[in-house]
């Protein structure tokens, strides 16, 4: 498939640069549906979230279809499936967290953002959700900002800092 | 005794020549210079090896199933998609010695003649999936990867490959599924993964652990490594311990050591000098322990004997200010929310048991619903096509079995029997 | 073999079978939900729980492999209990909706809580629901335009998913999110659109995917079943139609394994409804004063008889002519052709109203070479490499669609798809050609070039004459390549391919029966075959598929100028003097006219009566214009048939036929069998059955036959025309059986035939060759009247290609103006990049866009341009 694509066959709203990676995985594997999700990766590393337009994407270029690609991306938990503000953060809720404070933590980041998991704040900086055990039961609580690096052993004030340093990052 | 943790404290260890320094990838030139794959399944079968994931099968007679004559390729997957709560000793092995997990999981592609094999990492993992990309670059740049590895003749690609956030994908059928690009459900076993695995083909699926034993195995033989521990729980296991214990953290032990050590002289004790509860030694999967099972040996079949299973060796404790009846629905909703949907009893139970236990938890629980709980859990064990099912039906039966009055306490009278909400300061 | 014992009998399995093939065999009945002999076993649903000795888990019996010695109880309490188990798990969600569920009475749910006495789960909690709240479980959602998801009777068995890839090899159906929130859906904006997907109602074992045009029309055990064959395409699927007080409520798949294996496409199942439609023709119509009034079946006969005997003693019999039907049964078409031949004299009879320059029909008994298919559909599952020549497989023939894609995804079979455009089929090929339009024969004929050159001929039996390999020589590699706008490593692979293959399949449709020249093209197919030594080879041979569900009936019962019943050509003396002595009358032996030139003798004057048989002339003929003008010169025009339109506007004498519903009798399918369809109900209104209405009329005119019921006319039929001997209504099974063919064929008589490649060009003012085919929701006019195949297939289009799109600045969505010198349309624009630069496609039979008002019946290929209209 030689990029570019006439827009009368396929509109995309991924870039250039993502469209090349993705049909790199395609060649790639031993078969070809192995690299959906790579491409699942790329797309949310470009996008933040899984948009159905970038999703379709992704299907026109590994040559599947669009319900394949978005049943597929609707398993796994980890991809936002629509825009989730600026700094998604996902706070570990299960049982090793919960012994050490994770409720607390959650309550505090609810009442300090003024959302409940699951929401957006109205400026569209952050949003908060809950996630099941992140492997991080050693230095808990814990929390993961955007499904980057993990913040740990965190108190009240270690969170203070990192929104304070969150916000002015802009 | 350290085998997995030997370097792991070293300063940039995960680094090719800190690694090769401190005494790394000598074991795989041995094994492809002086060892066939068949011999080299003799060595790990002799050692005892078993599976350090949680299901605990020897990795040498898995290997062994692996057919020799067929025209299909041979597939090796690394399970690194940790995410039964508690566990987190792969993601050290990871982020900080990665190169013995490759190197392990070189001997072993080699050991089964297959010329491609997969890191499967759950996607939370960032750090460690970073690491292990430069690992292998490293390595492919070392001719340790790649064609014709150490002028061997032997070719082998290693893909790493990231997961996004089920906890079922660390079941093997249900990572092979995964790992052909489809929704992760599981498939039910024969056919089995060594037969028919990843694209149809013979595929073996081990653990970060496992493999990581696998270049000391090879170097000192595997009557040496069936020295350590006991008869039948051969070699060490690193247990991840956390909870209400004041020093959480991964730790490696010889097979058969006291839980009791584990918790009280490594784990620093209870934190605020509390009383013992209750601890899962293998994560909630398998059956709690209780105070009187705390000198039980960590090892496959004393924790057996103790009514319970090693599973992956995490220890959670939990102290006298803990609510067993919320810790069983925090649980259940974990298996609730994993669970793949495939099979009838575990996507319909799972839901249910949750529903009941919410009730029970927020004060409208009714008597007959200890009992209906056992019932539901009776549907659901032994009939699912994985082993999810039979781990979410455990913390009901365990909690239920160990601390009813509990239960009873929460429906008589409308709230918890015990509990402090951990505080977060 | 495997030896085990089930339930204390003993029972022998072949390797790699499962306990539950072993329990069916034995007769035993296990419950099952998400098992299907045709799908992959997932062992999702876990109902089939068997208690197996010194196993201590129950074991799934659907997936668990038999092995000897086992010994396996299906209903020990063990057992039992787990399937209580697991009815009690799976009612828990459940809701109710028995009373009101399409499903009820052919319910697998229902029918297994009966069995295991569980019809309820101590489940209080407040039940999942997908849409709306807890109070409300009707929720449901239109997945696709004629099917219905209720997602709260959902069991999750995935059946629906996997025939949609396993077996359709379709991707817009599938499950959504995980655990208890699993859903099925298809994704956001999507639906489900391809032509199988009236299949997931049936396999759905629960009342979850419900039609939407059989919502609330009759439940279940209460209508009456009647063993059918589908009306549409030449495949010959198997049906049950349901009715109930003369009206067919819908159409379900009767499973033959050797045709459709249990699936029907959508226009076979949907399209029923057009059999009730309210315009349907129930009494014989007589024009007066320009008004068409009813009248009795005696005026009529009246009527038509005398004006049949004043034309005739005024010029004779060759002033008639009658287009038989390639929708009409065996039967009806037999009477058709001996009441023209017997009673009016005349050999002007064709049914071919689609083609302007008709194959001839060739000799049958030279099956292997004639021009039909020659293999059976089953060879298509058993054959190495499979060659699709001119064909839009998967729209006209969807069954054998569903048999190649079997055969390349499950059974290792190669396909290499070639047309003049990209096809849906070829997207499963190995190697997918496109070449230039009207390039065929040079394609094939440097395909025998590279056979013949590179040694590839295999058996000693062929034989090759020096000056056909000279002439063969023109048609080089690089030659052929640019001629067929191809790359010259195309037609090598693909002729390594032919070489070498131990069994080859090839299977040619619409582009190549309407090609300009279509006759050298399937010569050059047959040098081939000769060549690559097909004829007569297991799972191996040359197919020409003929489109409609009884368009080889329709061949095979003499619809044709020069050709008697069983395609016996008028001049065989002694043939013609068998028929006329068991028709106790004369045949004329001058052949007639082709339909082409029954029109233009209609223009002339030569003939004055036109009797059409349920077809519709006016808007199939490839030239409108010139057909309607041959009409209105006709002095008496008689139309019998089922649906109105503007031939029945123009008709003298319109009579009501039946439908295949209403009716009994044959058709024969595209592979040769010959099926029976039975009347459902009695006829609607005052129509009869379209043989008796000829055999009436035969009695009117004193004619030399009556026939007093079809299977009369069956038993003649099996007495007479080769090939049918045997065919025996009564005895003919309701799976059908197909003639046989006559042994070996006699390949030493073969000739290579020198087939010159002629190039179609294209004009200046004229710049772009008009491809047109049907759809696979619309195939003909009938479709048309179906109000469910309406409501899938709404309006026609016009595609351009990419490149053609980027010079004359066309976007996707425009509205276009086509214009040819014989007319104009306006269509929506749909760019593609699976045309080549120079073609536009344009479906056919969408009456609000008649696309043969574009073409001309004289030119052998319609040029067109393209404008993009402003406005």
């Amino acid at each position: 498939m030689q990029t570019p694509i006439s827009p009368n066959i396929h509109k995309f709203v991924l870039s250039e640069s993502s469209q090349q990676t993705i049909l790199q995985e395609k060649t790639k594997y031993p078969h070809p549906r192995t690299a959906i999700l790579p491409s699942l990766h790329i797309t949310y590393r470009e996008l933040g979230y899984l948009s159905p337009e970038a999703l379709r994407d992704v299907a026109f270029l590994l040559d599947f279809s669009y319900t394949e690609v978005s049943e597929v991306a609707s398993f796994y938990t980890m991809f936002p499936k629509k825009n989730m503000g600026k700094y998604f953060i996902q706070v570990c809720t299960n049982i090793s967290c919960y012994l050490c404070g994770a409720n607390g933590l959650l309550e505090y980041l609810q009442k300090k953002l003024g959302i409940k998991a699951g929401e957006v704040t109205p400026d569209g900086m952050f949003s908060l959700g809950t996630v099941e055990c992140l492997g991080s039961c050693g230095t808990p609580p814990v929390i993961q900002i955007n499904n980057e690096d993990f913040s740990e052993n965190l108190t009240r004030q270690k969170l203070d800092q990192i929104i304070e340093e969150l916000k002015k990052k802009k | 005794m350290k085998i997995v943790f030997k370097n792991i404290d070293k300063p940039e260890q995960h680094q090719i020549e800190n690694y090769i320094k401190s005494g790394g990838y000598k074991a795989l030139p041995q094994a492809l210079k002086n060892y066939t794959p068949d011999q080299v399944i003799d060595i790990v079968k002799k050692s005892g090896l078993r599976g350090r994931g949680g299901a605990g099968f020897p990795a040498g007679v898995k290997w062994g199933f692996v057919p020799k004559s067929t025209a299909k390729p041979k597939y090796l997957c690394v399970n690194a998609d940790e995410s039964e709560p508690g566990t987190f000793k792969d993601r050290e092995i990871m982020e900080k010695d990665p190169h013995l997990m490759i190197e392990g999981a070189i001997i072993s592609s080699y050991a089964i003649s297959a010329h491609t094999s997969f890191i499967y990492i759950r996607g939370e993992f960032t750090l460690a999936a970073r690491r292990i990309e430069q690992a292998l670059k490293e390595a492919y740049s070392k001719t340790f990867l790649g064609k014709n590895i150490l002028n061997s003749g032997y070719d082998l690609e290693m893909y790493l490959f990231r997961g996004a956030g089920a906890y079922i994908c660390g079941e093997e059928t249900a990572l092979l599924d995964s790992l052909e690009g489809k929704r992760g459900l599981a498939r039910v076993k024969p056919p089995f993964p060594a037969i028919e695995g990843l694209y149809r083909c013979p595929t073996v699926v081990n653990n970060v652990e496992t493999l990581s034993n696998v270049p000391d195995i090879i170097l000192k033989g595997g009557e040496w490594f069936a020295s350590i521990g006991t008869p039948k729980s051969t070699g060490t296991k690193i247990f991840s311990l956390s909870g209400h214990v004041n020093k959480p953290g991964n730790y490696e032990l010889t097979m058969g050591t006291p839980l009791r050590h584990l918790i009280y002289d490594l784990g620093g004790g209870i934190k605020g000098g509390r009383k013992f509860k209750a601890a899962f030694p293998g994560g909630p999967s398998v059956p709690l322990l209780i105070e009187k099972h705390l000198d039980t040996p960590l090892d496959f079949e004393s924790l057996q004997q103790a009514g319970s299973m090693l599973g992956s060796g995490a220890v959670i404790v939990m102290d006298e200010t803990t609510c067993m009846v919320e810790a069983a629905r925090i649980l259940v909703w974990f298996f609730r929310h994993e669970s793949c949907g495939k099979c009838t009893p575990c996507r319909e139970g799972t839901m249910w048991l949750h529903q009941v236990l919410d009730r029970i938890e927020d004060g409208q629980g009714r008597t007959e619903d200890i009992d209906l709980l056992l019932r539901i859990s009776d549907n659901i064990g032994g009939k699912t096509i994985c082993a999810l099912g039979d781990a979410a039906i455990v913390p009901v039966q365990s909690t239920i079995q160990y601390f009813r009055e509990e239960y009873e306490y929460h429906v008589k009278n409308k709230k918890c029997l015990t509990r402090t909400q951990a505080p977060f300061n | 073999m495997i030896n085990l014992t089930v339930d204390g009998k003993s029972v022998q399995v072949e390797r790699g079978k499962t306990v539950l093939d072993a329990c069916r065999k034995l007769g035993l009945y296990i419950p099952t939900f998400c098992w299907d002999d045709r799908l992959e076993s997932v062992g999702a649903c876990r109902i089939c729980l068997v208690e197996i000795e010194k196993m201590p888990k129950l074991q799934v019996a659907c997936i668990t492999p038999a092995a000897d010695g086992m010994v396996v109880y299906t209903q020990s309490p063990q057992a039992s209990l787990g399937r209580q188990s697991i009815m009690e798990l799976m009612l828990a969600n459940h809701p109710l909706d028995c009373p009101t569920c399409d499903k009820g009475g052919e319910c697998d749910l229902q029918d297994v809580a009966f069995l295991t006495r569980k019809d309820a789960s101590p489940m209080s909690e407040p039940r999942r629901r997908f849409l709306t709240g807890p109070d409300s479980t009707f929720d449901e959602k239109q997945i696709g335009p004629l099917i219905y998801l209720t997602m709260n009777r959902c069991i999750v068995c995935f059946k629906c998913v996997r025939f949609t890839s396993e077996v359709a090899c379709e991707g817009d159906l599938g499950a959504f999110e995980r655990g208890g929130h699993t859903q099925i859906a298809s994704g956001i904006g999507e639906a489900v659109k391809n032509e199988f997907s009236g299949n997931i109602i049936e396999i759905c074992p629960v009342g979850a995917l419900t039609s939407k045009p059989f919502r609330y029309q009759i439940r279940t055990w209460l209508a009456n079943k009647t063993a059918s064959v589908c009306n549409f395409c030449a495949d010959g699927c198997n049906l049950t139609l349901w009715t109930a007080k003369n009206k067919i409520h819908r159409a379900t798949s009767r499973r033959n394994d050797q045709v459709d294996q249990g699936w029907i496409c959508d226009k076979g199942r949907f399209g029923v409804d057009l059999v009730n439609h309210p315009q349907r023709i129930t009494s014989p119509l007589l024009k007066r004063s320009g008004q068409k009034i009813e009248i009795s079946w005696d005026e009529a006969y009246e009527y038509a008889s005398k004006s049949f005997k004043t034309i005739k003693e005024r010029q004779g019999g060759t002033a008639f002519a009658a287009l038989g039907s390639a929708h009409c049964s065996n039967e009806d078409n037999y009477v058709l052709q001996k009441f023209f031949r017997t009673v009016i004299g005349t050999n002007h009879i064709d049914h071919r109203v689609f083609y302007k320059n008709p194959l001839p029909g060739s000799d049958s008994s030279k099956f292997q070479t004639s021009y039909s298919m020659t293999n059976s559909i089953q060879d298509i599952e058993k054959t190495e490499l499979i060659f699709v020549l001119g064909c839009d497989l998967t729209v006209e023939h969807p069954i054998l669609g569903l048999r190649v894609k079997k055969a390349v995804n499950k059974l290792g079979a190669i396909l290499v798809v070639a047309n003049n455009r990209g096809t849906k089929i070829g997207k499963f090929a190995s190697q997918e050609i496109i070449y230039k339009f009207g390039s065929e024969v040079s394609f094939l004929n440097a395909l025998a070039n590279q056979l013949v050159e590179k040694g590839m001929v295999r058996s000693e039996k062929v034989k090759i004459q020096p000056d056909y390999e000279n002439w063969l020589k023109n048609y080089s590699l690089e030659k052929t390549a640019k001629q067929c706008g191809i790359n010259a490593l195309e037609i090598e692979s693909l002729a390594k391919l032919l070489g070498e293959s131990k069994s080859c399949l090839v299977l040619i449709g619409r582009d190549v029966i309407t090609h300009p020249y279509n006759q050298d093209v399937v010569e050059a197919v047959l040098n081939l075959g000769y060549l690559t030594g097909l004829f007569g080879k297991k799972f191996s041979g040359i197919n020409l598929l003929w489109e409609y569900c009884n368009s080889q009936g329709a061949l095979d019962m003499g619809l044709l100028p020069d050709r008697l019943p069983g395609l016996i050509p008028l001049s065989d003396k002694g043939y013609r003097a068998k028929l006329e002595q068991a028709w106790n009358a004369k045949i004329p032996d001058q052949p007639g006219y082709t339909l082409k030139q029954i029109l233009e003798a209609i223009h002339r004057g030569e003939v004055k009566c036109l009797y059409v048989l349920q077809e519709d002339l006016i808007n199939n003929y490839p030239d409108r214009e010139f057909v309607k003008t041959a009409l209105t010169q006709l002095e008496l025009l008689v139309v019998q048939t089922i649906l109105p339109g503007e031939l029945t506007q123009m008709a003298h004498l319109v009579l009501p036929g039946l439908s295949y519903a209403e009716k009994n009798g044959t058709y024969t399918s595209v592979e040769r069998r010959v099926q029976k369809t039975q009347a459902a109900f009695k006829p609607l209104g005052d129509a009869k059955p379209d043989w008796q209405i000829l055999s009436e009329l035969s009695l009117w005119m004193q004619g030399p036959f009556v026939h007093y019921s079809s299977q009369e006319i069956t038993d003649e039929i099996a007495a007479l025309v080769p090939g049918y001997s045997g065919m025996q209504y009564d005895k003919l099974t309701f799976s059908g059986d197909r003639p046989s063919l006559n042994g070996q064929p006699d390949i030493s008589e073969f000739q290579l035939k020198r087939t010159e490649y002629r190039p179609v060009a294209a004009s200046d003012k004229y710049p772009l060759v008009l491809l047109t085919g049907n759809l696979v929701y619309h195939s003909g006019t009938l479709s048309s009247w179906s109000s469910n195949l309406r409501a899938v297939a709404q309006e026609a289009y016009c595609q351009v290609s990419l490149a053609d799109s980027d010079k004359l600045e066309i976007q996707d969505g425009d509205w276009l103006e086509v214009e040819s010198p014989q007319g104009r349309l306006k269509l929506k624009a749909k760019i593609t990049d699976r045309l080549r630069e120079g073609t536009i496609f344009i479906p056919l039979n969408f009456p609000e866009t008649p696309v043969n008002s574009l073409m001309d019946k004289n030119l052998l290929v319609d040029l067109v341009r393209v404008s993009k209209l402003v406005d």
